[in-house]
């Protein structure tokens, strides 16, 4: 499952351009719990930023995952605040095209 | 004989929740004995065991009636299944149905039984519906 961990370690080190190089152009990229929406590459990135002014020093330990050739699934754990999430997401030749995360916002606020 | 794969199973565990069916041997039959559950991760207690997480089912269908769940999509592989769901409900007192996203997380082992399920959803989704409510 290395690209799993290759891409929270994108994540990880607050690395937008490494994330955005994970997404097919077309990507739409959903935090479900905050509300945000991302489409495509460039507004990824910029998520990517978001996050990392928000949550400086967030990283993303990945619990549980698997990926089939269309689709994978991410149990993850941001630290260090103990946040616990997951991820569903969809592929094509091997870059992500949707992903949407589920996380409880009652437990944090960025 | 149709061969039942994880996803026919977890269905089959929504299916009979959707269905109000819990007090059969249908439900504690998709379990493996030392199943673990969690329906809100991270702040829900694991509950341990076929018999404790049977129980907790029939705690939870006494505080909702009218349980229905909408499948966005699923990934799966021999031992885990992950559903993306909208799920909604009806709560005592209320006729509006109260509904959040959710994603489901199910471990299955090799005879088929569940050996893992837990959930993960905003509880500000649930709270914002429900506030005010008597």
């Amino acid at each position: 499952m290395s690209w799993i961990e290759d891409y929270y370690g994108a994540w990880s080190a607050d690395d937008a351009e490494a994330v955005a190089a994970f997404m097919a152009e077309d990507v739409v990229f959903e935090d479900v719990t905050a509300g945000h929406v991302a489409r495509g590459p460039r507004q990824v990135r910029r998520f990517v930023e978001i996050c990392a002014e928000r949550v400086p020093g967030a990283r993303y330990e990945v619990v549980r995952s698997h990926a089939c050739p269309d689709t994978y699934a991410v149990e993850w754990v941001m630290q260090p605040m103990g946040v616990r999430g997951a991820s569903y997401g969809t592929l094509r030749d091997g870059l992500i095209t949707g992903n949407r995360d589920y996380w409880n916002g009652a437990v944090f606020t960025p | 004989m149709t061969a039942v794969t994880p996803t026919d199973t977890v269905r089959a565990l929504l299916d009979l929740l959707a269905r109000g069916a819990v007090h059969g041997p249908e439900l504690a039959g998709l379990f493996a004995a030392d199943v673990e559950y969690c329906y809100h991760v991270p702040t829900a207690p694991v509950v341990r065991g076929r018999e404790a997480v049977v129980a907790e089912l029939r705690t939870q269908t006494t505080h909702y009636s009218e349980f229905r769940y909408d499948v966005r999509s699923v990934t799966t592989t021999p031992e885990r299944v992950v559903v993306e769901r909208a799920d909604s409900f009806v709560l005592p007192g209320r006729t509006d149905r109260v509904g959040f996203p959710v994603v489901g997380v199910f471990d299955l082992a090799a005879d088929g039984t569940i050996t893992g399920w837990r959930e993960y959803w905003d509880t500000r989704t649930f709270a914002a519906q429900t506030r005010g409510a008597s």
